[in-house]
């Protein structure tokens, strides 16, 4: 990777959640005007996050942290492809700028309101499918999908995109500290090399990197101040963009089969991470817990990169 | 418009070239008899030819080796002539099966969401004096990586008449695109690939 490229990669997206960051926790404090959630989102059972919240940042500091992930995404993207993607978006792969976005509004729309738990599920399956139909309709422009095809190929990725950000929400609203976005920049990081030297798209594993680089920066915030957390938007924003990266790669790459399920078993791994939250598991010391936590989603994911890499064909490098 | 820069002068081509040692007529003795409908691209004995900068010490060439279309140029009834050629994105050809996939793959054509590269003329005009001309200009759209531009290409007639595989008609064009121009960003910092390609279109077509 040379020094341009992983400037764009991985510098500037951890610089924009670094300055972010901590502008946001610093300076929106508990009970300052704009962002008067508390009282509301109490009722909706975010409360961990918000009293977490509340100790250094602020309530609206939970809310804007999706905000800065998706900003720190979005420049990473436009970086890395070298423009600014436009909507709708002239290749796939731009729609991730977008679903970033997307996952910040999510975020809004989830934080300062006690939905009942359907309503928030309908309304991020309508967000997610926005994203997943910008991703897919060159297949019916194409004429290469009819519109059943279509229309049951978006309906079935989206439910596994809102499966996924839904799982990763609950783990970020259980789970304080820098344990869950660890885990989203392990799996983004241990994505990339399946999408770099098995779909011959390293566009993707730099937009991998991008996702591992952004919830990396915010995972080492957390660790120093445990009270920062990604909140809903930041679940929104990595539970969009990581699937949509792989639903993208999975339309428009060279993936065979069976490394796609390779993928997906990397996004199911992280189901893995509430085996900490078993009865008997639960009165481990917190941080041996979110180790182990942290532990049990690494060791397939790490696995599967790390085959990636040496099963890489051999003249890969030579070009 | 994306202005073109283009390598003028007779070129040696593969077409005439091999017209040669097989002993067929070549473009000369036939250039006096008038065209009549469309041809049909020869996908054999057609070429689309680019090299792109490496490293900014090097060129890389490829071939693509789907062409598929129709041209005419009718060169004594000139505003009839036109050119339609289409090549398959997926056909590209480096001499490297690993970075013909990544060539495929969305960090350049993205073949699977842009299949095709097109050029379609809208007007082709005389450049040289002599009659009828052998030198020819194109202007039309270009398209490639699912972005469309105007281009305009010259054109040089190579040649055209009966031979003992029926009737022919072939003409070269050279010319610089810059991708940048066609969304295709990836790997132009740091000069990794540059970002002018030249491109050698050779075309041989069998009367319709």
């Amino acid at each position: 990777m040379s020094i341009e490229l992983a400037l764009k990669v991985v510098v500037a997206p951890a610089l924009v959640i670094v300055v972010g960051l901590v502008l946001v926790w610093r300076v929106w404090r508990a009970g300052e005007p704009g962002w008067s959630v508390s009282a509301r989102t109490e009722a909706s059972g975010r409360t961990d996050a918000l009293r977490q919240g509340q100790r250094w940042g602020g309530a609206s500091a939970v809310v804007l942290s999706g905000v800065v992930l998706a900003v720190a995404y979005a420049l990473g993207l436009a970086l890395v492809e070298n423009q600014m993607p436009k909507l709708p978006p002239h290749v796939a792969e731009h729609t991730l700028f977008w679903l970033a976005l997307l996952g910040a509004l999510a975020g809004l729309l989830e934080m300062p309101r006690a939905l009942p738990w359907t309503v928030r599920l309908l309304t991020r399956y309508a967000i997610a499918a926005i994203g997943v139909w910008l991703i897919t309709r060159r297949k019916l422009e194409m004429g290469a999908w009819d519109e059943r095809t279509t229309a049951i190929a978006v309906a079935g990725a989206t439910l596994g995109v809102v499966v996924w950000w839904s799982v990763l929400d609950v783990l970020a609203n259980r789970v304080r500290g820098a344990a869950v976005p660890v885990i989203v920049a392990g799996l983004a990081g241990a994505s990339a090399p399946l999408l770099i030297f098995h779909a011959s798209w390293v566009g993707g594993g730099n937009l991998a990197g991008v996702l591992g680089s952004a919830f990396g920066a915010l995972a080492l915030i957390a660790a120093w101040r445990r009270d920062v957390t990604m909140g809903p938007g930041g679940a929104a924003v990595a539970g969009l963009v990581f699937p949509g990266l792989l639903w993208t790669a999975w339309l428009w790459g060279y993936f065979d089969a069976w490394q796609w399920t390779l993928l997906i078993a990397m996004l199911a791994s992280v189901l893995l991470a509430f085996v900490m939250d078993l009865p008997r598991l639960r009165d481990m010391p917190a941080l041996w817990r979110e180790m182990i936590r942290v532990t049990l989603v690494a060791v397939p994911a790490t696995a599967i990169a790390v085959w990636a890499v040496a099963a890489a064909p051999l003249d890969e490098y030579l070009y | 418009m994306v202005k073109q820069t283009m390598a003028v002068g007779v070129l040696a081509s593969a077409l005439v070239g091999g017209a040669v040692v097989m002993g067929i007529p070549s473009g000369e003795p036939a250039v006096a008899r008038a065209s009549e409908g469309a041809f049909s691209v020869d996908p054999v004995h057609s070429m689309v030819v680019f090299g792109v900068g490496h490293l900014g010490v090097a060129k890389n060439y490829g071939r693509f080796n789907d062409i598929s279309g129709t041209f005419n140029i009718d060169r004594s009834n000139i505003e009839n002539a036109f050119i339609d050629i289409t090549v398959q994105a997926e056909s590209v050809d480096t001499a490297n099966e690993s970075r013909d996939k990544h060539l495929r793959s969305p960090d350049f054509f993205n073949t699977r969401q842009f299949p095709t590269l097109t050029f379609t003329s809208d007007e082709i005009t005389a450049m040289s004096r002599d009659l009828p001309p052998s030198h020819l200009r194109a202007t039309g759209e270009l398209t490639m990586h699912g972005v469309t531009k105007d281009i305009e290409v010259e054109i040089h007639f190579i040649g055209e008449g009966q031979t003992p595989r029926g009737y022919k008609q072939g003409f070269e064009a050279r010319f610089t695109i810059k991708r940048s121009d066609f969304g295709m960003t990836k790997y132009l910092e740091g000069n990794g690939i540059g970002d002018e390609v030249d491109l050698i279109v050779a075309i041989e077509g069998d009367r319709e």
